[in-house]
């Protein structure tokens, strides 16, 4: 059977957890994130129109089927797969708003014992989350 | 220690060194590569790829010659085909309107609108609910899948994906007769909202005839690049289609050629099938009020496959008039059918078939997050979207009247020839970003549906996860993938059972096993697995998947290459017999030509020869003869022997000719 990672996230956290570890893992800079990737220089306050002007530069650039050759293409689509996720992301609201705080506040590490993520410190993101977003 | 940092220091400074050299060393190596690229893009001439609307009703192949795309006409001068393939008794195959001609006699070997089955569960309610509207029968294969039994045989039963293959090698064949060249490279059209195993067994329908499936492309995108090219206009679209089967809706951002996909919606059991249907039981049950005798009509496969054509036709003319004429003379013994349908009256028998399309359009608006006046313009494709009745609903969602410019018949197999000379290099400057229609995730604890990828993602798009044990030992964990928008499973559709095996027994959640979800351009999704200690692939085992196994589409690919290869070898063989032919031809025009100088035995000898080889000929086109040898023999002989007696009779004629001259001098 399957181990949810760590009840206290909600589905939402997750899937920016997973997309921004995965992020700075293949990056191999720890404060890389979306807004540098999207080559944003005003980061989370850059505005709406600027971020999806410049997610279209890049997937015209980056889709792999601008490609022919194999090698080239599967550069392509590893960094347009990443491309899409961000985005996505970033379109939503809410979501934009996490991962704002996240970015601000710190990400919590991966435990690679239990499988979670944890913060260092005592900290209850959700409940301080939901009452902000509400 | 100290030796180490020392030698990783150096290593340290002597790369900084390099850093700055780098970038101009790279320079004319990318440059050469351009410039290599350009050149071999100039000599080589980009692969024809080829556009094809598999529609559940009518299919149609498309090319783009000279960034200009044209639609492929069959050998019947017709620019749809029926997506229908029928089975005689004799062994024949019929494909198009050949198969819909015969459909009335033949009602239970002829296959029509089996998009609506493909890569579907026998048990699926829509399946279930189709079954009593078709007239051939459905079956549940060994996998549970749908599929459809013959008469004819054995009662060989087809899937779904093996009759769309039918249909496919029929739109290449299209293709290979207009362009004169093979046609291998295809991109072939679905439904937007068709799930991972509806796209699956597409693919493999093309796969199965030896097309190479280069890209499946969502049926109202395509359509938007068949508009978008002549418009050039930017901006906001809506694509409203609705086809024979199935309903779409695609809400696109048009920008300086990247046409993106912002939202998908739709139903794909919808359309112009279920109008139909509706329209059959109206007039069934208009019989049955006035029937005098008692036979069952609704048992007659032949009365109702002519009620369900007069149906068709009447609903089809309703878009043209506001009043039609549906006459069936003797459907049953002596009695007819024979009574006037009004526009109105099929508009209120359909209404609830067409306020179903709302929903979904609502739903993709508000996906996209926009508001109905946002959007610049409506197109709207597929044949049903010619009712009258649906064009005002969609005109007062939007408040716009739709915009008519593209064919709802051709627009699909436009675009997706389009997007095949993108693909292929011949367009550039567009860009397709498509979505994917349906949320993925995973089952956990309680039949929860846990979501991975939300829908409308672009793809492709890649999400992995970790997964661990739960109990200490454990060497295998089940993982169940589906595809929907509900919170529990039961009420999604399951696309595989994946189980990850031979985990080293460990304590409990100390193993790592990374499982990457990956949908590609096509919307097909793939499952991979790694052990991140070991870096290890990890077994994956897929069950309860829909469609073929890999060794099914094999052994059926290799059938169908034999049968070509077959159909080759007589082609081969019949242009062997046809130059024969042409020799007969020659030969006996030559006699002809030559008679005062050819002997009469040989004459007599040539015309022996010349029956023989004419009853060759016959022999082999009827079949009873196979035997390129043979005719490849019989053609040097008697070319040889014409040619003699040919040589001998021109002698005679200079030899004739000598003589008169010889006789009047001067």
């Amino acid at each position: 059977c399957v181990i949810a990672h760590a009840a206290q996230y909600s589905a939402e956290d997750l899937e920016i957890f997973a997309v921004q570890s995965k992020l700075v893992e293949d990056s191999k800079r720890t404060d890389y994130d979306f807004y540098k990737f999207l080559r944003l220089p005003d980061g989370a306050s850059s505005d709406a129109k600027t971020i999806e002007k410049h997610y279209r530069n890049l997937s015209r650039k980056w889709h792999p089927d601008k490609y022919r050759d194999a090698k080239t293409k599967h550069r392509a689509e590893k960094r347009f797969q990443k491309l899409s996720l961000i985005i996505t992301i970033l379109r939503d609201h809410e979501k934009k708003q996490r991962y704002d705080y996240y970015l601000k506040k710190g990400f919590p590490q991966y435990d690679k014992a239990t499988g979670q993520f944890i913060f260092g410190k005592r900290f209850k993101p959700n409940l301080i989350l939901t009452l902000s977003i509400i | 220690m100290f030796s180490i940092t020392f030698r990783q220091s150096l290593r340290t400074t002597g790369s900084t060194c390099r850093i700055p050299r780098l970038p101009r060393l790279s320079l004319p190596i990318r440059r050469f590569y351009a410039s290599g690229s350009t050149i071999k893009a100039a000599v080589h001439k980009p692969v024809k790829v080829i556009g094809i609307d598999l529609g559940t009703t009518n299919s149609a192949v498309a090319v783009v010659e000279g960034e200009m795309p044209r639609i492929l006409e069959n050998s019947q001068g017709d620019r749809t085909t029926p997506s229908i393939v029928a089975f005689t008794t004799r062994g024949d195959v019929l494909v198009g309107a050949t198969a819909k001609r015969q459909a009335v006699v033949n009602s239970e070997n002829t296959f029509y609108a089996t998009k609506r089955l493909i890569g579907r569960k026998f048990e699926d309610d829509e399946v279930q609910n189709d079954i009593s509207h078709l007239s051939y029968k459905v079956v549940k294969h060994e996998n549970g899948d749908a599929w459809l039994q013959t008469t004819v045989g054995e009662n060989l039963s087809y899937s779904p994906s093996q009759i769309g293959g039918f249909v496919l090698k029929e739109m290449k064949h299209v293709a290979e007769t207009n362009l004169n060249s093979e046609a291998k490279n295809a991109v072939i059209t679905v439904p937007a909202y068709f799930n991972d195993s509806q796209r699956q067994a597409t693919k493999t329908a093309g796969e199965l005839v030896g097309l190479n499936v280069v890209r499946i492309v969502n049926e109202p995108t395509a359509a938007s690049l068949a508009y978008g090219m002549n418009q050039k206009k930017n901006g906001l679209l809506a694509v409203y289609d609705l086809g024979g089967g199935t309903f779409d809706i695609s809400v696109l951002d048009i920008d300086d050629g990247v046409f993106e996909v912002r939202s998908t919606n739709g139903d794909t059991h919808l359309g112009g099938e279920d109008f139909d249907n509706v329209l059959v039981k109206y007039i069934v049950g208009k019989f049955k009020d006035s029937q005098k005798g008692d036979e069952d009509i609704t048992k007659n496969r032949m009365a109702m496959q002519r009620i369900k054509e007069a149906a068709e036709k009447a609903k089809i003319a309703l878009s043209h008039v506001h009043k039609t004429r549906i006459q069936i003379p003797f459907i049953v013994k002596d009695e007819n059918i024979d009574f006037e349908l009004a526009e109105s009256e099929l508009d209120e028998m359909t209404m609830h078939l067409i306020k179903k399309t709302m929903e979904p359009l609502k739903k993709a608006i508000s996906d996209a997050d926009l508001k109905r006046s946002d959007i610049d313009e409506v197109i709207m494709v597929g044949g049903m979207t010619r009712m009258p009745r649906i064009r005002r609903m969609v005109g007062d969602f939007f408040n716009k009247k739709p915009n008519t410019e593209v064919n709802p018949d051709e627009a699909v197999a436009i675009g997706a020839a389009i997007q095949g000379a993108v693909l292929s290099g011949e367009v550039k400057d567009v860009l397709l970003l498509d979505v994917t229609p349906l949320t993925l995730g995973i089952e956990t604890y309680g039949g929860l549906f846990s979501p991975l990828i939300p829908r409308n993602t672009t793809v492709p798009c890649k999400i992995q996860t970790t997964y661990s044990t739960a109990v200490d030992g454990q060497n295998s964990i089940d993982v169940n993938v589906y595809q929907g928008e509900r919170p529990l499973v039961r009420d999604n559709k399951l696309i595989g059972k994946f189980k990850l095996t031979d985990i080293p027994p460990k304590p409990k959640g100390v193993p790592k096993i990374q499982v990457s979800f990956d949908i590609d351009a096509d919307g097909i999704i793939k499952v991979s697995a790694l052990d991140k200690d070991s870096g290890k692939r990890a077994s994956i085992t897929v069950f309860g998947k829909t469609g073929m196994s890999q060794a099914e589409v094999e052994q059926l690919v290799k059938q169908s290459k034999k049968t070509t290869k077959e159909d080759q070898m007589t082609l081969n063989y019949l242009k062997h017999v046809n130059n024969l032919e042409l020799i007969v031809f020659d030969s006996e025009q030559a006699i002809n030509d030559w008679s005062r100088f050819i002997l009469e035995e040989e004459k007599e000898s040539l015309g022996r020869k010349l029956s023989i080889v004419k009853r060759m000929i016959s022999d082999s086109r009827s079949g009873d003869l196979f035997d390129v040898k043979l005719i490849k023999a019989a053609q040097v002989e008697l070319k040889d022997e014409t040619m003699e007696i040919i040589q001998n009779a021109g002698q005679r004629s200079r030899d004739a000719r000598k003589k008169v001259q010889s006789h009047e001098p001067n």
